[in-house]
């Protein structure tokens, strides 16, 4: 029947060898160090990405400080507005940063010229992403220490065990990983249309949004009624929102509703849940690999990234067909 | 395919579309060639006849619309991945990243390839460039990247070659070693190679692929060969002291050509080449004469003036 319409579908599956696994991860590796050192001789822009992070501080510190009497308790969450924003600024901190320092990759390289010897010399356009995600990460990563830590730490807000570092961790690595599927998707269009700033910003303000940087999720649950637990799904659905929604427990463990061990019951990390759970709908028991729904989150973003990996390969292939993979 | 090709194409076809042109421009149009292995091949013809597009085609970046090509016995579509690890493309399209010094970008490329910068510094050392090594290369000049660009693809241990304009920028002398350098280095390997430059094809090729405007391969044949195709073996460039009319110039040799107020003529051996120096120093009436052999760039022109020669391999 699928001759018969003229449609041949070939199933190439190829089996990745140890030395091509080695291979990969040896470019990858190179291609993070090149990143790392060229975006370290950006001093200047170090400095104005620093002071913008600081001003973002700030004005969310205000805002927070505005929006303090009428919010937080109405909605039985644990942390104040300002915690509220400082922790969502130091989030996207990194994640904004991260992605607004990746989505230029393909375009940077192509405006330099460099982007025919990389690929003649097997890195891929998913390498090069891949690896200025990964640099940017580690940027954006001390950027955030120096520059949005300390005001938590004034504020009083800091972890205060190991188990909640590995749960922190944890959630921060699940949203890292949708986070390089979402980037992967949105610098490759570069591939093919070649001015993409605009898009690239729209897509980055709505990541930051619908992970609840500026409203609270819980503003979003009567709007939600398609769903049966509109919240809970929306949070396993879009991890961003589910790994800064935790983050902002976790680092308030010390607050009556907070996560706090003083119930901990059968939790493994320490922590009860059950206020988290009843504000979200969900059913954490803990923040480790055996809780069901960070499972099916791990699952849900591998997926995502593979999805990513896919449309990047063919936008590869049509950038390579229309001649635009090396051009600006 | 014979395991002595290296490179066979066979009807390839590239057309570029932009929005709103559906027919778009045939760069390529079912060319159709056999490179085989450990030649040296130059690619010529005129601006635009797709000589670069041809060769980014087979470095793997662009993708034919149509035709089977493969390299080394793999498919250029299908293993690309492969036969980027068995050739390697330099171009003055091609760049490094130029907020690394030279020896950064080096360890760059060697770490990705998987070769040894020592290949790189051997060249760089014969090239006097060592001395820059922990220079950023923002700050080269264009010879300077020519020569790092070359330093990049000659570190690969490739079967391979794929070279455009490698010469651009680089001054007499370091030419001449570049072209030196690439003699003692292709051994067995393959090459093709775009240069506007002669001498570098004279040197460094037997073969050559001529394309033609429109996407069509002219003609592939032995330099030798190709030089024999002409009806004559030197051309004599004269300038004359004032307006000479045809009868004149026919005193002198009756093959000939003006082009502005120079005259050209055509011996077709050594010995009718003296006879029209010595007519020229008789003659009174033209001030200087220069003999030259002639060379693919005599070629290049008359394929460039016929323009609709049709004569397909």
């Amino acid at each position: 029947m699928i001759a018969s319409i003229g449609v041949i579908v070939e199933i190439n599956i190829r089996v990745p060898t140890i030395k091509k696994i080695l291979q990969t991860f040896r470019i990858l590796f190179a291609v993070t160090k090149r990143s790392l050192i060229v975006d370290f001789r950006y001093k200047f822009q170090l400095f104005i990405e620093a002071t913008w992070t600081a001003i973002n501080v700030a004005v969310f510190v205000l805002l927070g400080a505005a929006w303090q009497a009428s919010a937080t308790e109405s909605d039985g969450l644990p942390y104040t507005m300002v915690t509220f924003f400082i922790i969502a600024t130091g989030f996207f901190t990194v994640f904004s940063g991260v992605m607004e320092t990746t989505v230029t990759a393909i375009s940077e390289e192509n405006q330099l010229g460099t982007m025919g010897f990389l690929v003649t010399n097997s890195v891929s356009p998913i390498a090069i992403i891949v690896g200025r995600y990964i640099s940017a990460t580690v940027r954006w990563l001390i950027i955030m220490v120096v520059i949005v830590i300390p005001p938590l730490i004034i504020r009083g807000v800091t972890p205060s065990t190991m188990k909640l570092l590995w749960s922190s961790i944890l959630v921060f690595v699940i949203a890292w990983i949708f986070m390089l599927g979402f980037t992967l998707i949105l610098t490759s269009i570069a591939l093919i249309f070649k001015k993409t700033t605009t898009l690239n910003r729209v897509g980055i303000y709505i990541v930051r949004f619908a992970g609840g940087a500026f409203v609270p999720l819980t503003s979003f649950d009567d709007s939600m009624t398609l769903f049966a637990k509109p919240l809970s799904n929306y949070l396993i659905w879009f991890p961003p929102a589910f790994a800064l929604e935790t983050l902002r427990w976790l680092f308030t463990v010390n607050t009556s509703k907070g996560l706090t061990c003083s119930t901990c019951g059968p939790s493994k990390d320490g922590f009860a849940y059950e206020n988290f759970n009843t504000i979200f709908g969900t059913g954490i028991t803990d923040l480790t690999l055996s809780d069901p729904m960070i499972r099916q989150m791990f699952l849900i973003v591998f997926i995502f990234l593979g999805l990513s990996l896919l449309l990047v390969e063919k936008l590869t292939t049509i950038a390579r067909k229309w001649g635009t993979l090396e051009f600006y | 395919m014979a395991k002595s090709i290296a490179i066979d194409v066979r009807n390839l076809k590239k057309i570029f579309r932009t929005p709103g042109d559906r027919t778009g421009n045939t760069v390529l149009n079912n060319i159709s060639f056999e490179v085989p292995r450990g030649s040296a091949v130059a690619v010529t013809g005129a601006n635009g006849s797709g000589k670069t597009t041809l060769l980014k085609i087979l470095a793997t970046l662009y993708l034919p619309d149509a035709g089977k090509t493969t390299i080394l016995g793999y498919d250029l579509v299908r293993d690309a991945a492969l036969i980027r690890e068995k050739i390697s493309f330099v171009s003055p399209a091609l760049d490094f990243q130029r907020k690394l010094t030279l020896d950064e970008n080096l360890k760059f490329f060697a770490k990705v390839q998987n070769s040894d910068p020592e290949n790189a510094y051997l060249f760089l050392e014969e090239l006097n460039l060592m001395e820059k090594i922990d220079d950023r290369t923002e700050t080269f000049s264009e010879g300077q990247k020519a020569i790092t660009r070359l330093a990049i693809g000659l570190m690969k241990s490739v079967d391979i070659l794929l070279l455009d304009e490698v010469t651009l920028g680089l001054d007499v002398f370091r030419r001449e070693q570049v072209i030196n350098y690439l003699k003692t280095q292709l051994n067995h390997k393959t090459l093709m190679i775009i240069d506007h430059d002669s001498t570098v094809i004279d040197r460094l090729c037997e073969h050559v692929l001529i394309l033609k405007n429109g996407g069509y391969v002219h003609n592939m044949m032995s330099i030798k060969e190709l030089l024999e195709s002409l009806p004559y073996t030197h051309e004599i460039t004269a300038l004359p002291k004032r307006y000479l009319t045809d009868r004149e110039i026919k005193q002198v040799w009756p093959n000939f050509s003006r082009a502005g107020g120079t005259l050209r003529f055509y011996p077709t051996s050594r010995d009718e080449a003296q006879v029209i120096n010595t007519r020229i120093l008789s003659s009174g009436f033209i001030s200087r004469a220069e003999t030259r052999s002639i060379d693919l760039n005599d070629y290049s022109m008359r394929i460039a003036s016929e323009g609709d020669i049709s004569h397909s391999i």
